[in-house]
């Protein structure tokens, strides 16, 4: 039942492109771009209770490596595809590493401050980035002699990407490494006494958030063509993180669902400017506040507790 | 096994532990009693890691457990339980005891997600283990339930089965049996006779003073952070100072009313 259902959708989402009008299909392709980092913030946050702002920055390292590695050194863009995994893991780890000893937050403000100096980098370091010139003519995707330069063939191999970076999540979460991630998120002391290593997992959370953020990064630079530091503002990080927290971080589907409901809705509301932004906010601080463990989440028992007043039972310390 | 070495710490100038001195033999059961606030718990917070000694150190087998993490003194051999029971609540009952059991298993977490033989095999051997801590304390039918769930006599002893996963050659039970109801208490003092019968040392700290007298070989008493007493627990309830931490100094019971 439950496979034939994901069959169903598989095959509809490979099928209604064909005869999608472009629009439509381009709003389709960012959902199967974003899905990547959206899905890589459930490891970081879902699994240490870390919120991290920078996961646009890390997302953007991706993107700047394979734009630079194809446009400067020639690099043909499916070669480039595990360094840009390897930068984003990398320079994550360096930076964020250490801020993993904060919590709450105090490890939001640090990765606030990741982001920046992210960005400073991306501005500044004309000789290495081009500065704000950005990179532009990145080469399309391809896969041997195969351009993948038509706006379906690269949504057939983003909706690939995500398809396979979904499963891959799924699988790690249900391995080993994924049951001492959701024994650390119950309760570090208690994990730590049963044997797990706490630091090593918890930097393990990052340098996954990272990998999945560094993936949709190559998507989006031979997506967009053209890679410039004010893409990756803070305004992809709170985008990524109110869609992770809209899904439930714990939750994978939840959190594809949520990606494709609220990029639908930004670029629907385009025509609203910046006022979507603060939708966002919103949507984010509200439910920060009320339902820190996702919206998405809510089962329909817990829905009508709530309304009916009790509050939901507190989690034991 | 275990050497405990002058060990003191202070909360804001409280002092929680005076000069603490104590040793635990192989195949021990040593029993801690002590008023509340007379820092038993603390000793085994410090003892496991979660805080650091102002001053003194503890040796595990030989080896100072100084700088190291708790995850590095589990390392070391020693396992722990809780006062207030930290369970992975929403996990069930064998994914809790798995998580302790995939310490020193084969196979990395790459093998698992590609579903490598080695891998497998080590998954295996993990759930084999925790089911067989989880027959020990008699929570076999109760695998699949949510930690948080079961009732608070089955929660205790899930405690003691993750504990028992990490292999320790130390057990450290805190309050095994509060809250319980008489027959529970029985089953706590059999489960705790079958471990240690196992080859596991144990130190229990309980406020129950005749499940304690009843189980150990030697009895050592706290008080105010100072270690009164520590001997046989007949001597040891009969010591006037412990009569005088539990029941103050003139209104002193006699040890056969206690024990």
């Amino acid at each position: 039942m439950r496979n034939s259902a994901t069959l169903l959708a598989i095959g509809l989402l490979l099928v209604v492109p064909l005869a999608a009008p472009p629009y439509l299909l381009h709003i389709a392709t960012f959902i199967a771009i974003y899905t990547l980092p959206v899905i890589g913030l459930g490891f970081l946050t879902g699994f240490t209770n870390r919120i991290s702002l920078a996961q646009g920055a890390i997302f953007g390292l991706g993107a700047y490596t394979t734009a630079l590695l194809t446009t400067k050194c020639g690099w043909s863009p499916a070669a480039t595809f595990i360094p840009s995994i390897l930068v984003a893991v990398v320079v994550a780890t360096i930076l964020a590493g250490p801020a993993m000893r904060l919590a709450g937050l105090y490890f939001v403000m640090a990765t606030i401050a990741i982001h920046q100096i992210v960005w400073i980098l991306l501005m500044n370091w004309i000789d290495l980035t081009n500065g704000p010139q950005g990179v532009r003519s990145i080469p399309p995707l391809g896969i041997g002699s195969l351009n993948l330069d038509s706006p379906l063939a690269f949504y057939y191999a983003a909706f690939a990407a995500a398809l396979v970076s979904f499963a891959l999540a799924r699988r790690i979460l249900a391995s080993r490494l994924g049951l001492q991630l959701r024994a650390l998120s119950e309760d570090e002391l208690a994990s730590a006494m049963s044997g797990v290593p706490v630091v090593r997992a918890k930097v393990t959370a990052l340098a996954l958030s990272a990998a999945w953020a560094g993936a949709g990064g190559f998507l989006y630079a031979h997506y967009i063509r053209f890679v410039h530091p004010d893409m990756f503002t803070l305004e992809p990080s709170i985008l990524f993180l109110t869609m992770a927290m809209f899904g439930g971080y714990r939750s994978l589907i939840g959190m594809v669902i949520a990606t494709a409901v609220l990029e639908s809705a930004t670029e629907y509301l385009r025509p609203f400017g910046e006022f979507r932004m603060i939708a966002y906010g919103l949507i984010l601080m509200l439910g920060m506040m009320f339902f820190p463990k996702g919206i998405l989440t809510i089962s329909p028992a817990a829905l009508s507790r709530w309304l009916a007043g009790a509050r939901p039972a507190a989690r034991k310390a | 096994m275990l050497v405990v070495e002058n060990i003191s710490l202070s909360f804001r100038g409280l002092r929680a532990l005076d000069s603490v001195s104590l040793s635990v033999g192989s195949h021990e059961l040593v029993g801690i009693i002590g008023p509340n606030g007379s820092g038993k718990s603390t000793l085994f917070n410090v003892i496991s890691g979660v805080y650091r000694a102002d001053s003194g150190d503890v040796r595990l087998g030989g080896k100072s457990i100084r700088g190291l993490g708790p995850a590095g003194i589990v390392g070391l051999g020693l396992a722990r339980t809780f006062q207030n029971k930290r369970l992975f609540g929403n996990m069930t009952a064998i994914e809790n005891v798995m998580v302790a059991a995939l310490r020193n298993q084969q196979g990395s977490a790459l093998g698992d997600v590609f579903g490598l033989a080695s891998a497998r095999a080590g998954a295996e051997s993990c759930e084999r283990r925790a089911h067989e801590c989880l027959d020990l304390v008699g929570l076999s039918d109760a695998a699949g339930s949510l930690a948080h769930d079961l009732p608070f006599g089955a929660q205790n002893r899930l405690e003691i089965a993750r504990a028992l996963a990490v292999k320790p050659k130390l057990l450290l039970l805190d309050e095994p049996a509060a809250g319980l109801n008489p027959g529970e208490r029985d089953d706590i003092r059999r489960l705790v006779e079958t471990v240690f019968s196992s080859g596991v040392s144990i130190i229990l700290v309980e406020h129950d003073v005749r499940l304690v007298t009843g189980l150990c070989t030697r009895v050592i008493a706290l008080d105010h952070g100072v270690r009164i007493a520590d001997g046989a627990p007949a001597d040891v309830i009969a010591d006037p100072r412990v009569q005088e931490a539990y029941f103050g100094p003139e209104d002193g019971l006699d040890a056969e009313t206690v024990a």
